[in-house]
C-alpha cells in the first residue's frame, strides 16, 4: 500500500498529462477501479487517491512500542495547589510584577511548582538568569529532568545568576514620600490611600508608584488596604485607579495566602 | 434520523420559529470582512427597539448619524432590508442583528411597520411562483425622505428570493450540486497539471475556489480548501498531505452529488460535511441521549476568522462520544459552560449523521461534579476506535480517544506508547511539555484527538487533578471573560 501511495504521489506531482497513474494492487482498490471505471487518467488517479486515503486513515495501526523515559528524582515537597495554577495565569496576564514574589513564595513555603506549571514558568524566564534560577529551585528535580527532554526550557542568558539575589525580590522604584507607608501600620496606609483616591489627589499619573507600593508593602496590610480602596467614593475621578489598585491588593493577598501550607 | 433533504423540506414548515445558530449567520456573510464589520455592532447597546417574533427580527442601529438605520430580516424566507446605503447584501447591520438574535439577546415583541413590510414582500414574492427564480430580487424600499438621513438616490436594498420554502431548497440543492461539480473539475485539473504547478503556491488559487464554493453554499468544503493554501510548501511532505486532502475533497464532491442514493445517516454526514446547516429546533426535536457526561477534552482551533471550540464529552454509562461546538468571531467569547474534568447529568441531542458526534445540550439534571473513574484504553484499541470512526465518516478530520499511555521519544518525534504499540503526536503541538511534566514519563489516562497528522493531547487525567492541555484560543482575539 505504501509503495502504491508513493507512486501516486509522484504521478500527482508530475501530473497525469505527463505520466499515467499506477495500476492499483489486487484487493479493494482494484475492485473499486473495476466497479466504477473512470474514463480519464486524472479521474482514475483522483478515485484511487480518495480510496487510498480512506484505507490509510481507517487502517490506522500502532507503531512499535517505544521505551518509556526514566522518571525524575522524587521531590518530597508538596506541589502548588491546582487553584494556584489559575492564579499564576492571572498574575502573568494582569499583574506580571507579582510573579517574582509568587515564585519566591512557592520556595519559601517549601512547595514545588505544580508539574503543569514547570514548562511555562521555565520557558518564560529562559532569558533571565536570576529568574530562571529561582524558577529552577521552585521546579526542583522535575525542572532539570524537563530540560533534559526539552532543551528549549534551559536558560539562554549569557551571564550566570547572582546567588545573593535569588532569595530577594527585585527592587521597585518608590518615591521617597511613600516609602514610610511600606512599613506603616495597616490602618494608616489604608487611610492615606483611600483619602488620596477619594479626593483625587492621587490619580492616573500616580499609578506606577502606587502599584509599586502595593506590590512591595507589608503583606499583612493588604486586606485593610484593599477594603479601604473598595470603599472609595464611586464618583471620584480616581475610581478607575482605585479599582485597579484594589484588584492588585486582593490578588497579591490571595496568591500569598493560597501558597501557605495548611 | 431523516435524510437531510427531507429534513430541510419540512424544516420551514415545522420549525419556522427556530432561532438561528451563530454559524448560520457566519455562513450568510458575503465575505469575511462583512463579519468583521458586523462584530462591533452586535451588542445590545447599539440597537434601539430591537425585537423578534416567529417570522422576523428587527431593530434600529444607532451610529454616527442623527437617524438610526432601520433593519429588518425575515428569518424564515431569509429576506433582508436595511435603510443603510450599503450595497453589500446582507449588510453589516443585518449580520449584527442576526448575531444578537442568535445569541438570544433580542426580546420578543410586536413587529413595527418596517419589519412587517419585509415579511409582506417576502410572502408576496413567494406567492408569485415565477417559473424562473432570479438570484437576487430587488424590492421597492421606502423612498428616503430628506430628513431621514439616508443618501439621496439610494438604490433600494434587495431581498433574498424565496418564493416558497421548497423552491428555496431546490434552488440551494441545485447550486450545491453545481458547486460540487465545479470542485471536482478543479480537482481534476490539479492532478492533470500536477501539484508542482507554481499556481498552487499562490493563496489566490485556493481562495478563488473557496469563494466560488461559498457562493455555491458549500461552505464546509470552502473551509477545507482554504486550509490547504497554508500547507503548500510548509514542510517537506506537503504534497502528501495536499494529495490526501484532495482525495477527501473528491470523495465529498462525489458523495454530495449522490446524496439521494446514500443511506440516510451517511447522507446526513455528507450534507453536514459540505456545509448544510441543520436548525437547532430540528435537532432538539430528536430523542435525547441522557447520561452522565464527562467533559474529556477541549480544543480551540482558528478557522478562517472564527475561533472554534470543540468540547469532547463521553457518556459514563454508554461510553459514547459527543462533541459540543461553539464559535467566536473577533471580540466574542467561547462557551465556558462546561469545564474539562467535570461531569454533568444531562440530555444531549445529536445532530443527524453516521457518527452523530455533534450535539446540543438540553436539560441538565444536576450541577456539574468532578468526573471520576476515567479509564483509558490501549493504543491498539484506540486505533480500532479511530478506524471504525473513519470507516463510518471517511472525511472526518478529528476523533477523540482516551488512552492509557506514556509520552516517550521515538527519534525526533514524541509518541504515546504502551506495551502494545505507539502513536505519534502531531509535531510541534502545544501541550506536549505539560503532558511530559504531569506524567513524569509514566502511563496516565490521556484524552487525545486523532488527526490525519498525528495525535493532539487534550487532557491528562491524573489521580489528584485534571490537566487541560488542549490548544487554546488566542486571548487577544476573544473578549475578556
Amino acid at each position: 500500500m505504501n509503495d502504491y501511495w508513493n507512486e501516486m504521489v509522484t504521478v500527482a506531482l508530475l501530473g497525469t498529462d505527463r505520466r499515467d497513474p499506477p495500476t492499483p494492487p489486487a484487493g479493494g482498490l482494484a475492485d473499486l477501479a473495476a466497479d466504477d471505471p473512470r474514463p480519464t487518467p486524472s479521474q482514475r488517479l483522483l478515485q484511487q487517491v480518495a480510496g487510498c486515503t480512506v484505507v490509510r486513515r481507517a487502517g490506522l495501526l500502532p507503531g512499535a512500542p517505544v521505551a518509556t523515559v526514566a522518571p525524575p528524582t522524587h521531590d518530597p515537597r508538596p506541589p502548588t495547589p491546582q487553584a494556584a495554577t489559575k492564579t499564576w495565569r492571572r498574575v502573568v496576564a494582569d499583574w506580571p510584577l507579582l510573579e517574582d514574589e509568587w515564585v519566591l513564595a512557592v520556595v519559601r513555603n517549601s512547595r514545588r511548582l505544580a508539574p503543569e506549571l514547570v514548562p511555562p514558568v521555565l520557558a518564560r524566564h529562559r532569558t533571565d538568569a536570576n529568574r530562571h534560577a529561582r524558577a529552577m529551585v521552585a521546579a526542583g528535580p522535575l525542572g532539570h529532568w524537563m530540560i533534559e527532554w526539552s532543551p528549549r526550557l534551559a536558560c539562554t542568558a549569557k551571564h550566570p545568576p547572582v546567588v545573593e539575589l535569588l532569595a530577594e525580590l527585585p527592587e521597585l522604584p518608590i518615591v521617597p514620600e511613600l516609602v514610610p507607608l511600606l512599613s506603616a501600620p495597616p490602618a494608616q496606609v489604608a487611610r492615606t490611600l483611600a483619602a488620596g483616591l477619594s479626593s483625587a489627589e492621587l490619580g492616573r499619573a500616580h499609578k506606577a508608584v502606587l502599584v509599586n507600593l502595593l506590590a512591595r508593602m507589608d503583606p499583612s496590610s493588604l486586606p485593610a488596604v484593599a477594603q479601604a480602596i473598595d470603599r472609595v467614593d464611586p464618583s471620584s475621578p480616581s475610581i478607575g485607579l482605585a479599582f485597579a489598585l484594589a484588584d492588585l491588593a486582593h490578588l497579591r493577598h490571595h496568591m500569598l495566602t493560597e501558597l501557605e501550607l495548611a | 434520523m431523516s435524510h437531510p433533504l427531507a429534513t430541510v423540506a419540512v424544516m420551514s414548515e415545522v420549525a419556522a420559529a427556530a432561532r438561528w445558530q451563530a454559524e448560520q449567520v457566519f455562513a450568510l456573510a458575503p465575505k469575511p470582512s462583512s463579519l468583521t464589520a458586523a462584530q462591533p455592532l452586535a451588542v445590545p447597546s447599539r440597537w434601539v427597539g430591537a425585537g423578534c417574533d416567529e417570522r422576523a427580527v428587527w431593530g434600529r442601529c444607532t451610529g454616527g448619524r442623527a437617524e438610526p438605520y432601520e433593519c429588518a430580516i425575515d428569518h424564515v424566507a431569509v429576506a433582508v432590508r436595511c435603510s443603510c446605503p450599503s450595497r453589500v447584501l446582507p449588510c453589516k447591520h443585518a449580520l449584527a442583528l442576526l448575531l444578537l438574535w442568535a445569541r438570544g439577546q433580542v426580546a420578543e415583541g410586536e413587529a413595527p411597520a418596517f419589519a412587517a413590510a419585509v415579511v409582506a414582500s417576502a410572502v408576496a414574492n413567494s406567492a408569485k411562483q415565477a417559473a424562473e427564480v432570479p438570484e437576487v430580487v430587488a424590492v421597492p424600499a421606502p423612498v428616503p425622505s430628506a430628513d431621514d438621513g439616508d443618501d439621496v438616490g439610494l438604490i433600494a436594498p434587495p431581498i433574498f428570493p424565496d418564493r416558497d420554502p421548497n423552491a428555496g431548497r431546490d434552488n440551494r440543492v441545485a447550486r450545491m450540486a453545481a458547486g460540487l461539480a465545479e470542485l471536482d473539475r478543479w480537482l481534476d485539473d490539479r492532478v492533470r497539471t500536477g501539484l508542482a504547478d507554481p499556481a498552487l503556491a499562490r493563496y489566490s488559487t485556493w481562495d478563488d475556489l473557496a469563494a466560488r464554493l461559498i457562493d455555491a453554499q458549500v461552505g464546509g468544503l470552502a473551509n477545507r480548501v482554504r486550509r490547504l493554501a497554508g500547507v503548500v510548501g510548509a514542510h517537506p511532505d506537503w504534497h502528501q498531505q495536499v494529495l490526501s486532502e484532495l482525495g477527501a475533497l473528491h470523495l465529498l464532491a462525489t458523495a454530495g452529488r449522490q446524496m439521494g442514493s446514500l443511506p440516510p445517516p451517511l447522507a446526513d454526514s455528507v450534507a453536514a460535511a459540505i456545509g448544510w446547516q441543520v436548525r437547532q429546533a430540528d435537532v432538539l426535536a430528536g430523542v435525547p441521549d441522557t447520561d452522565h457526561w464527562a467533559v474529556m477534552g477541549r480544543s480551540d482551533v482558528r478557522e478562517d476568522r472564527i475561533e472554534v471550540r470543540r468540547l469532547w464529552l463521553r457518556g459514563q454509562t454508554s461510553g459514547r462520544w459527543a462533541m459540543m461546538l461553539s464559535f467566536a468571531a473577533y471580540g466574542q467569547t467561547l462557551d465556558t459552560s462546561m469545564m474539562v474534568g467535570t461531569q454533568v447529568h444531562a440530555d444531549l441531542f445529536r445532530y443527524p449523521g453516521a457518527l452523530g458526534l455533534r450535539v446540543l445540550v438540553g436539560r441538565r439534571h444536576g450541577d456539574p461534579a468532578p468526573a471520576t473513574g476515567i479509564v483509558g484504553c490501549s493504543i491498539a484499541e484506540a486505533c480500532a476506535q479511530v478506524g471504525a470512526a473513519v470507516a463510518a465518516e471517511p472525511w472526518i478530520e478529528r476523533y477523540p480517544v482516551c488512552v492509557l499511555a506514556a509520552p516517550a521519544r521515538a527519534g525526533a518525534r514524541w509518541v504515546l506508547t504502551d506495551d502494545g504499540g505507539s502513536l505519534p503526536l502531531v509535531e510541534g503541538v502545544t501541550g506536549v511539555g505539560a503532558l511530559l511534566a504531569c506524567s513524569e514519563g509514566r502511563p496516565v489516562p490521556i484524552t487525545v484527538e486523532w488527526t490525519p497528522h498525528g495525535m493532539v493531547p487534550l487532557t491528562a487525567h491524573l489521580p489528584d487533578r485534571v490537566i487541560d492541555l488542549g490548544p487554546t484560543a488566542d486571548p487577544s482575539f476573544l473578549a475578556a471573560g
